[in-house]
């Protein structure tokens, strides 16, 4: 035995190789000890390039041996030799490897229509982006995507249009992820986006919405924002916008609309949340919402999405006096409110945003109804400060199935009170 | 403020010279009733909670470690006086539904005070909302000392604008083991977010526990530390095995 060690000892070694033709894995079943100590001198024989992916421990124990084709002679005589059973248990490796690329190409092919994503996970921005094409791709007669415009740091502001054809139909528009930390809502609209495609011909009330109307979804409004929130700061809440003459980034999208700009609510200050740019629509993630609904011209519904709070208010925000139809709001925020809770019993507070939560100036909602659009509504996901923000995953999918009855509520109204 | 869920809440007002007394109807459904509110809680949650059974006024998906109760009556007394004072709480509260949590307290109590090393942790909970069982004491002894420091930091000008702290948490803890006679010391900093003007403030704390004594805020203040927490952060204790 130790004669053909030895010998093996003079195989001639071959330096590093780029491919894995003809190599081969051996499956080792040694039966006693004295085998398992040859498997362990054969290991240390460097010239062989063996490698091992089973290691030799004891007999009851198989041992997996990847071996290079110019070493496979010498190995294969000396396990018979010894009377060591063996196996191929593959027979060419470099076959095995082209084969896993291409099933990695089409693994990746699957994720490119999310049959494998997680809904019940938060993701990336470049998740997101993806996930988007993917939905667009697999209900290319109801989805499309269209950007209308860029963020401060260049990032296109994607919005997905549902429509069933038609042309400038009356319009929904609904938003989240206006606040990067506010995780909870992109995660729930993208639950959404995906119910609203999938629901379409068989949700009879969902479709006859779609039937005369439009649904426009921006799901990551404030892409800067959401992306900074990945990688640097878990709690931010503006744009990444510079503010000239300051050390601190950032305005609250959430103040920065043409409506009560800079009054009760929000501040001049930079470096605090609540700051409301140097001027109205300063901020592009902004801007280019209203220049969209303004251009669209037929927009019936606005609903913006924020966490967390559990509320759901109208206008107004900017001052205490009530809008004309307060009442009508009243009723419908109470019936959404009632079928989100019928759900999982999670309670929401509603009402005008000025008392049910604070005085809040320059909102997207407030702009939104000074601008003909008179169901406008804000949101507040949970939950109410238990974990606040870092809203766990696993409430995602509950969440936005609670969500949805409230959301169908305040579609159907619109459909049914066309103006 | 006597606390009814479906109808209409009072509150008592001292006015500085601390003679005349108002009522003041309050709307529940409106944000001065919630705040109000919320300051009884943090200080129910200092004075009564215990590790494993802590106040909340609404359902909370229970765990095994966690508890509801039903607060039933609050009375908050907001001083107008010039020194700012921290919110008189008269509370009472049903007892029935508070659960045998003891045991846990104390197994959890003995495991900490047999560490050698001192405990480290990081992110609870983390950028995605997890919290490892394991820590999830840690966090709750954190949620009652930040109930503290919310309380003692509210005033009744928070019902009425947008300065002090009164809202719900949002923690990223370091907790510090080194016991002391039969308390387990630690150290906390925490993040606390404030809804009225948004802002995420930092404060680290001293905190002393033990079962039988409860939560002690020894001292707290304002931490200016620039501690990173990105969303990738996952929640870390150290030494790992706390079991």
């Amino acid at each position: 035995m130790r004669a053909l060690i030895i010998f093996l000892g003079f195989v001639v070694a071959i330096c590093a190789k780029k491919d894995f033709h003809g190599d081969q894995v051996l499956h080792i079943q040694a039966n006693s000890e004295e085998q398992i100590l040859l498997l362990k001198e054969l290991h240390n024989l460097q010239h062989l390039k063996l490698d091992i992916w089973r290691e030799p421990l004891k007999p009851a124990l198989p041992v997996d041996i990847h071996v290079p084709f110019e070493s496979l002679q010498a190995v294969r005589a000396f396990l018979e030799f010894n009377g060591i059973h063996y196996s191929v248990m593959i027979d060419d490796v470099q076959v095995l490897l082209n084969k896993e690329k291409e099933h990695m190409a089409l693994s990746r092919s699957k994720e490119r229509n999310n049959k494998s994503y997680d809904y019940g996970a938060y993701h990336t921005l470049e998740e997101i982006n993806m996930w988007m094409d993917n939905l667009v791709a697999d209900h290319p007669s109801l989805v499309s995507k269209i950007q209308i415009g860029l963020s401060f740091e260049g990032r296109p502001l994607y919005v997905l249009k549902f429509s069933t054809g038609g042309v400038k139909r009356p319009a929904i528009w609904l938003d989240t992820g206006i606040h990067a930390r506010e995780w909870i809502t992109p995660a729930v609209g993208i639950w959404t986006a995906k119910k609203i495609a999938s629901d379409y011909g068989k949700d009879p009330s969902l479709t006859s919405i779609l039937n005369t109307m439009d649904i426009f979804f921006e799901i990551v409004t404030n892409p800067d924002g959401y992306d900074f929130t990945h990688k640097s700061n878990r709690m931010w809440r503006k744009t990444r916008s510079i503010n000239p003459g300051s050390s601190c980034i950032g305005v609250d999208p959430n103040r920065n609309w043409q409506i009560g700009f800079g009054g009760p609510g929000t501040s001049t200050y930079p470096c605090d949340e609540t700051y409301c740019g140097p001027f109205a629509h300063s901020e592009s993630e902004v801007r280019s919402i209203a220049d969209f609904i303004l251009f669209h011209g037929n927009f019936k519904a606005m609903i913006t999405i924020h966490s967390y709070s559990q509320m759901l208010m109208f206008p107004n925000g900017y001052t205490s006096t009530p809008v004309p139809n307060k009442e009508e709001l009243h009723t419908l925020a109470k019936s959404a409110v009632d079928a989100l809770a019928s759900v999982y019993g999670t309670t929401y507070t509603y009402g005008d945003m000025y008392t049910t939560i604070y005085p809040a100036s320059g909102t997207t909602s407030d702009w939104a109804y000074d601008n003909g659009i008179k169901y406008s509504f804000t949101f507040e996901l949970r939950d109410t400060g238990h974990y606040g923000f870092l809203l766990p995953a696993e409430q995602i999918i509950p969440t936005a199935e609670e969500t949805w009855l409230a959301l169908m509520k305040l579609m159907e109204h619109a459909r049914d009170n066309p103006y | 403020m006597n606390w009814n869920e479906r109808g209409t809440a009072d509150s008592e007002q001292l006015s500085q010279d601390n003679s005349a007394r108002t009522m003041k109807k309050l709307n529940p459904s409106y944000y001065e009733t919630t705040r109000a509110a919320q300051v009884a809680l943090h200080c129910m949650n200092y004075q009564h909670a215990s590790l494993f059974c802590h106040f909340s006024y609404e359902t909370v998906k229970s765990s095994s470690l966690e508890d509801v109760m039903r607060i039933h009556t609050a009375k908050i007394l907001f001083s107008h006086t010039e020194t700012r004072m921290a919110p008189q709480v008269n509370c009472t509260y049903d007892d029935t539904a508070k659960a045998n949590t003891t045991d846990d307290e104390h197994a959890f109590y003995e495991r900490m005070r047999k560490q050698e090393k001192l405990v480290d942790g990081k992110y609870i909970p983390d950028g995605h909302g997890n919290i490892p069982a394991e820590m999830k004491p840690f966090w709750l002894l954190g949620q009652i000392a930040s109930s503290y420091v919310m309380w003692q930091e509210s005033s009744e000008s928070t019902l009425y604008n947008m300065q002090q702290e009164d809202a719900p948490l949002i923690l990223l803890l370091f907790p510090k083991q080194r016991t002391e006679d039969d308390f387990l010391d630690f150290e906390y900093v925490v993040l606390l977010h404030d809804i009225v003007s948004q802002e995420i403030t930092q404060w680290s704390m001293h905190i002393r526990w033990n079962p039988t004594h409860g939560v002690k805020v020894l001292n707290y203040a304002q931490d200016h530390r620039d501690i990173p927490f990105p969303g990738t952060a996952t929640a870390t204790m150290s030494p790992a095995s706390l079991s």
